[in-house]
């Protein structure tokens, strides 16, 4: 086959050259290192499973970006579109008779569809799930160690967005709006379709005071006190309960050192019908896409018919590093000595010796003169050229 | 200013002026923009914001992926897309409507609307230069049919037999009228929306939300079209 030094690639995958390669194995590293330092244990799943054992448990938006294949057998299968949904497979089936809660951790790539010709199909995750826990005590934890992951990554800057899916609930029911106004404001907030949410409000029979507190709803942001501004709306139990949850876990972030980084707002949803208590998301700056999302997922287990509470998060692998990436990469790796020499038995030994006293070596493997060796050496910007006689 | 630049994407065409005299009166934009059109970035020290020129269908990709902050896009634009961008504010202004149009000659056909039609000739060509906002169109009805897409001049396609009828924008209507067409079904209206990047919109919050503030301020002082 004739090639020119071009071969096509499939849109929406790439390769990572040694300097990004470096800077995501460091990184998954550190985040691994973390996540272990909490308890949390790696776990890998297959690349592709059954579509019908898997897609059934997942919702919606998900589904809508499911890569499907048929194997040699007639089987459609899928190739998973997060860990999630394959560990929450793993704990209500292999794992099912073991001790609750179990904490599991993951660096993987995943694969999303989507329609646009080009778009990324290919996505690097690292993240944690929290299994058989659904205190307050358990939320605080996914949420401190997503804080403290984005702290890790050198990303700097960073905020991380604090929302309850039941609390927004309760407030929807209890200012007014009817259920199926309660339904388009969860439609019209996950779409962040600020203009139906306005529409909405004043079209809804709503009194004066829940009339103005819901329009500014969607810019409540702040600390834990902008929750006194709604929680005269909360009757319904759940609701309570998620408030109190949502006040306990603020209670122990800050008391970890996490304030300016941390801020609520209850109009976060990240989708319909799959989150069920705490959810956050993280943003860095420069960065156009959240970096990590995660959150309760209660019901996500019992589709697989183990009812188990869980919650987790996914960081983003590619978008941290993207934010990294504007703070510039680092340099591709250069070994800390050359080695070059006409006696390759000498050469490998001396090699040897060097590195088991922590040193990297690259070997002249290249029978070039000596002189050409050193060029090579030094244009690569070795520190230590070494010449065997 | 001591804030970082906000990047404000800004919509070529129809959009433009409106924009333009929206941002001018907020306080927003101080010099006039580049008249000749050339330049595609402009910044406006004074307000802190850095404008773009973009194509108008192109304002939900620059903020879908963070390369502008905040943008002004017709819902139109926005519905076709379906891209994941915060829309902030209705700027009431630039409206337009979606609507099924079908050959004047043609429309007792459809007096049972399009279903009517279906259920009596069976298929449905739908011309469009939407196909996304058509296709929903046609499933939220539960009508079968096939989306033609198109680059622009809708109208002819059920002149010379290629679709029954079309789906497409439209303001005064002229266009409809010169081409002998008459609209049966309107579908959704369209008007300019302020529209924001999601991870702009939370973490310089408060910049935008106040950009938000000072645009609604001004709106609907008679200067909008």
């Amino acid at each position: 086959m004739e090639n020119s030094g071009t071969v096509l690639m499939p849109g929406g995958v790439r390769d990572l050259l040694p300097a990004e390669a470096q800077c995501k194995r460091e990184l998954e590293n550190r985040l691994l290192a973390l996540f272990a330092s909490w308890g949390y244990q790696e776990v890998v799943t297959p690349t592709f499973e059954y579509y019908e054992a898997l897609a059934p448990a997942m919702g919606a938006l998900l589904h809508d970006h499911l890569y499907r294949f048929i194997d040699d057998r007639g089987q459609i299968m899928l190739l998973r579109p997060d860990m999630t949904t394959p560990i929450a497979r793993l704990v209500s089936t292999r794992l099912r008779d073991q001790q609750l809660p179990q904490r599991f951790c993951y660096v993987t790539n995943i694969f999303r569809r989507d329609d646009q010709a080009g778009q990324q199909r290919e996505y690097y995750q690292a993240g944690v799930e929290l299994l058989g826990a659904a205190s307050p005590s358990a939320d605080a934890e996914a949420l401190n160690l997503a804080g403290e992951a984005l702290r890790l990554s050198g990303i700097g800057e960073f905020r991380l967005a604090v929302g309850q899916v039941d609390v927004l609930s309760g407030v929807l029911e209890g200012s007014g709006f009817s259920e199926p106004e309660q339904e388009q404001a969860k439609q019209a907030l996950s779409h962040k379709d600020l203009v139906a949410w306005e529409r909405l409000v004043s079209s809804a029979r709503l009194n004066s005071a829940s009339q103005e507190i819901m329009a500014n709803l969607p810019y409540l942001h702040g600390g834990i006190e902008v929750l006194e501004q709604v929680d005269g709306f909360i009757s319904n139990p759940r609701a309570q309960d998620g408030l109190a949850g949502l006040r306990q876990v603020w209670r122990i972030l800050t008391d970890c050192g996490f304030r300016e980084e941390l801020y609520i707002d209850l109009t976060l949803l990240r989708g319909l019908n799959y989150y069920t208590g705490i959810v956050f998301e993280g943003y860095a700056p420069g960065v156009g896409y959240p970096i990590c999302g995660g959150g309760r997922y209660d019901e996500l287990l019992s589709r697989f018919g183990f009812p188990c509470p869980a919650t987790g998060f996914a960081l983003s692998i590619e978008k941290i590093i993207a934010a990294l990436e504007k703070k510039g990469l680092p340099e591709d790796g250069v070994p800390d000595y050359f080695l070059a020499g006409t006696d390759s038995c000498q050469l490998f030994k001396k090699a040897k010796a060097l590195r088991s006293a922590g040193y990297s070596v690259e070997i002249a493997v290249n029978s070039l003169p000596v002189a050409e060796a050193i060029a090579y050496a030094s244009r690569k910007g070795i520190p230590h050229i070494i010449v065997e006689d | 200013m001591s804030q970082a630049m906000i990047t404000f994407a800004l919509p070529k065409g129809r959009l433009l002026e409106i924009a333009r005299s929206l941002l001018q009166e907020a306080g927003l934009m101080h010099n006039s923009m580049d008249e000749n059109g050339r330049r595609l970035i402009c910044v406006d020290e004074e307000a802190g914001i850095r404008y773009l020129i973009c194509r108008a269908a192109d304002v939900p990709t620059f903020i879908e992926n963070g390369a502008a902050d905040l943008g002004i896009a017709g819902k139109d634009v926005i519905l076709e897309q379906g891209k994941d961008i915060c829309e902030l504010l209705d700027l009431q202004a630039g409206a337009c409507r979606f609507m099924v149009a079908v050959p004047a000659e043609r429309q007792q056909d459809f007096a049972g609307g399009l279903s009517g039609y279906v259920a009596r000739y069976g298929q449905l060509r739908v011309a469009t230069k939407f196909p996304r906002v058509a296709q929903s169109y046609l499933y939220s009805q539960g009508l079968p049919g096939e989306i033609i897409k198109l680059s622009g001049n809708v109208e002819l396609a059920p002149l010379v037999g290629l679709a029954e009828v079309i789906i497409d924008l439209v303001s005064s209507g002229r266009t409809l009228k010169e081409n002998n067409l008459v609209p049966v079904a309107e579908i959704a209206g369209a008007t300019a929306r302020l529209v924001a990047n999601r991870v702009a919109y939370r973490l310089k919050f408060e910049r935008l939300a106040a950009i938000a503030m000072a645009i609604r301020s001004v709106m609907g002082r008679g200067n909008s079209v």
